[in-house]
């Protein structure tokens, strides 16, 4: 609800602008913000008759305790309260649209049922949000209504079949409708999903010749030929966008390949702690090239098991798998924030810049895919976003030539401007997941 | 010493007095500016405070009783203030850790009760840094004593002594521990009605206890106040601690909180208490990118009324046994998971009592917030471990990252003037 609350303050007042500009709309024309991650709209969806049915059950035998008093209502302070009424048989009797504009609903569900209530565009069927109240339930609901959108609610109370009100119209100053964008089906996401699957395995095979290079190297006992060919390896890694096995990404393999010392009981002599930072600990903190070539021998072994049927597996047409890769639109470079940025997953190999540098590749990546189904939503954020990625290498590039440059060995001004490139990119790329919703209907 | 310098200082002087006599100061000063600047130079006039005290903090919160069979500052409602301060102790034999305890004891009756600060003449400095006044207020000060189980290693012979479960904490699956921030002999958990109380307490132990015993490492922390009403906010904007078990009643206290007789730790133990502290960093940049969905899906409340997502009110009791699916408050959801609210899962209930930390900024930038994690439970396996490892791998650990803190035991309590903190586990 980054955008949709009422009590704001002004930092998010400046966001909220920032928004209207990605959107190319005045702060009169706000764009449609749909909201909630596709796995929870998902799951909500397939499970909800049935859980809201089993929880109504539950209340009935515990008597009438969660019905009764409103939650805390702070939120309504400086908004017009729009009264909505649902009961057993009744969905939002007189519903009339007022003008465009950010309105809070008051919503009360007089019924003695469990109820889930949406507003939805009328049309496209887009939630644009929804509370789901017990028997006697008070919410509030705060959206956004664009002039020329048509508008309706969705009651769908357990045991009962669902009901909608009747069909409300904003009025347009200048008399044109503004088109709803539907969701992106599953079938329509399927595509980028397919390609990103196969730039997964392309880079998985260079990875592979690289590792190999590796491991002839420390063999042969040269140092230096180990590191530089780790670097590669490594940074070919990040381009895939899974830093660290983040977000159970390869699951725990991913860990083992790419995971660091915390957490491991034992620290970095832990038995467990393996893959790349353990070889970056074996080159640059023990300079030993011999344990360096028993772990790329064992590093080799975990990654030769990601064949293409592994990174499918990893990558499912699912609905949750959907929602789940559209989250690395912003989730690598949330991790190189957390991670990179603060140097927290070196291991003596100062690459953490280069290691940024391939998790903006990454990122690119997944923009490239994704750049229809986001223009089509917001406008300019893929260009805004672009930009701003540019000025993040921009930034790293200053930091001098060569990229071993330590995070630690930066200036005070090199860093912030580092992190000031990375924040206002992360700040643009947040929304993707969210206004990309798959087969998102009522 | 110029002449100009001598009369600033006699202006200041001045004016301090006339800040502590005269409550409504700032009214009047745009007069007395007036009137001092018709016969002295402007330049060298004072001008009016800047602030102004609202009330006399010393009447904000009063004593809180020192001797019991358990310390205070674990049953206290929580204080706004707190400082957490671990130490190494450095005395040389049992002998000098007993006065160590002594004296730590002594210092803690003193502050916890407020009074005068002994006059130690003109040629010592001063008994007290006086940074609360001459007189030191209560201000709700409680100073809780914990012992680490380094304490128990070979330096004091007390292994034999040590409480049944108390161990170095381990690192959990997504824990990223800074020895630099974990562990420590003792533990002081200072909580009082003020920063400058809490801050006050730690320095004036330090500086009583120096060479004795050193700061490992220490963190401040806050209480938000009710925003805008029931249990506080952490600074992930949820309300936090709404399901602690009600410890004030001896029955659960007995079965949840405190050591008592018969359960296997040494006799010296009874009254006291495992306490787990963890510091927790929030990564709230993060945080904030996350739509409010996501957020309450993550924890199973709404975030506004702190109400779990089946209910209405914050003190509403998430019912498990009607989502068995998880549809509402999901599976996985913070709450569902530290307390499943099953008859296998309440004995390991855990008393939740933590502060907020706010600390400057990271070295990514990004501000350095988060939880100070503070639990007092009777069995650490029982109940913290329990519940820590049904917690592994769940939704918020993307969020959060513990860095530090530690497993301490909380002493029993100092039971008469005559007592003196650990004595039971020393002297018998």
């Amino acid at each position: 609800m980054r955008t949709q609350t009422t009590a704001r303050s002004d930092g998010s007042v400046l966001r909220a602008a920032g928004r209207a500009e990605l959107n190319g709309t005045g702060p009169g024309r706000a764009h449609r913000r749909p909201r909630g991650r596709v796995v929870i709209l998902a799951l909500a969806l397939t499970a909800l008759s049935v859980a809201v049915s089993a929880v109504a059950a539950g209340s009935a035998a515990g008597g009438s305790r969660r019905s009764g008093p409103a939650r805390d209502a702070t939120a309504s302070s400086r908004a017009r309260l729009e009264p909505i009424a649902v009961g057993e048989r009744t969905c939002a009797p007189g519903w009339r649209a007022p003008n465009a504009g950010r309105y809070v609903f008051a919503i009360s569900n007089h019924s003695s049922r469990w109820a889930a209530i949406s507003l939805f565009q009328w049309g496209s069927g887009v939630v644009v949000d929804k509370v789901v109240l017990g028997p006697g339930g008070v919410s509030e609901l705060a959206a956004q209504l664009e002039s020329g959108g048509a508008y309706g609610w969705g009651c769908l109370l357990s045991g009962l079949p669902r009901r909608v009100s009747a069909e409300a119209q904003v009025p347009s100053p200048q008399g044109q409708f503004v088109p709803a964008v539907a969701p992106v089906s599953a079938a329509q996401i399927a595509g980028p999903l397919l390609r990103y699957r196969r730039y997964v395995d392309g880079l998985l095979a260079r990875q592979q010749r690289q590792l190999t290079a590796l491991l002839g190297r420390a063999t042969a006992g040269d140092l230096a030929g180990a590191e530089s060919a780790w670097l590669a390896a490594h940074l070919t890694w990040l381009e895939i966008g899974q830093d660290d096995g983040a977000y159970g990404a390869f699951g725990e393999l991913g860990r083992m390949i790419d995971g660091t010392a915390a957490g491991l009981v034992g620290g970095t002599r832990s038995r467990d702690f393996t893959g790349f930072h353990k070889l970056e600990f074996d080159l640059w903190t023990r300079h030993d090239p011999h344990a360096a070539a028993r772990d790329t021998t064992r590093l080799l072994a975990l990654t030769r098991s990601l064949s293409p049927q592994a990174v499918a597996a990893d990558l499912p047409l699912t609905l949750a798998g959907m929602a789940n890769w559209l989250l690395r639109c912003h989730e690598i470079l949330e991790d190189a924030l957390r991670d990179s940025l603060s140097a927290n997953d070196d291991y003596g190999s100062n690459s953490d810049l280069a290691s940024l540098t391939a998790d903006v590749a990454a990122t690119r990546e997944m923009l490239r895919l994704l750049a229809p189904f986001i223009t089509a939503r917001v406008p300019r954020l893929v260009p805004t976003a672009e930009r701003e990625l540019s000025a993040l290498i921009a930034a790293i590039n200053a930091t001098g030539p060569g990229r071993a440059v330590g995070i630690a060995s930066l200036s005070a001004n090199q860093r912030e401007r580092v992190d000031a490139a990375t924040d206002a990119a992360l700040a643009t790329l947040a929304p993707v997941s969210d206004e990309i919703q798959v087969a998102n209907t009522t | 010493m110029s002449i100009n310098r001598r009369r600033f200082l006699t202006q200041a002087g001045l004016g301090a007095i006339t800040a502590t006599t005269a409550g409504s100061r700032l009214l009047d000063s745009g007069n007395a500016l007036a009137a001092a600047g018709n016969d002295r130079d402007p330049l060298s006039a004072d001008g009016p405070l800047a602030v102004e005290a609202l009330a006399d903090p010393a009447a904000a919160l009063g004593p809180v009783p020192f001797h019991g069979p358990w310390q205070a500052g674990i049953l206290t409602a929580p204080q706004p203030a707190a400082c957490f301060a671990s130490f190494d102790v450095f005395a040389e034999n049992r002998a000098a850790l007993v006065d160590l305890l002594r004296s730590l004891t002594g210092i803690a009756r003193f502050l916890t009760g407020g009074g005068a600060p002994e006059n130690l003449g003109p040629t010592a400095p001063p008994s007290d840094s006086g940074t609360l006044g001459p007189i030191v207020p209560a201000d709700g000060l409680t100073i809780t004593v914990s012992v680490g189980s380094t304490l128990f290693d070979s330096r004091y012979g007390l292994a034999s002594r040590k409480p049944l479960h108390l161990k170095a904490m381990p690192s959990f699956p997504n824990d990223n521990l800074d020895p630099a921030q974990t562990g420590g002999d003792v533990l002081l958990q200072i909580c009082a009605g003020s920063a400058d109380t809490a801050i006050h307490a730690l320095r004036e132990i330090a500086r009583q206890t120096y060479g004795v015993m050193q700061i490992r490492w220490r963190l401040d922390g806050l209480v938000a106040p009710a925003r805008p009403s029931g249990v506080p906010r952490n600074h992930l904007a949820f309300k936090d601690g709404i399901a602690n078990p009600n410890v004030d009643d001896p029955v659960v206290g007995n079965q949840l909180l405190w050591v008592t007789d018969g359960i296997g730790e040494p006799e010296w133990a009874v009254g006291g208490s495992y306490h787990v502290c963890r510091i927790i960093k929030m990564f709230i940049e993060f945080w904030d990118r996350v739509s409010l969905t996501e957020q309450q899906q993550m924890i199973g409340r709404f975030r506004d009324s702190g109400a779990p997502l089946d209910g209405h009110l914050e003190s509403d009791i998430p019912d498990y046994r009607a989502d068995p699916h998880g549809a509402v408050i999901p599976l996985n959801a913070h709450i569902r998971l530290a307390n499943p609210r099953t008859s296998e899962t309440d004995p390991s209930r855990i008393y939740r009592r933590g502060y907020n930390y706010d600390r400057g900024v990271d070295r990514n930038g990004n501000l350095d917030m988060g939880l100070i994690f503070n639990a007092f439970q009777q069995n650490l396996e029982r109940q913290f471990e329990a519940t820590q490892r049904r917690l592994v791998g769940e939704p918020m650990v993307d969020y959060v990252s513990p860095v530090g803190g530690g497993y301490f035991f909380a002493l029993p309590g100092v039971q008469t003037a005559e007592d003196w903190y650990a004595r039971g586990l020393i002297e018998d």
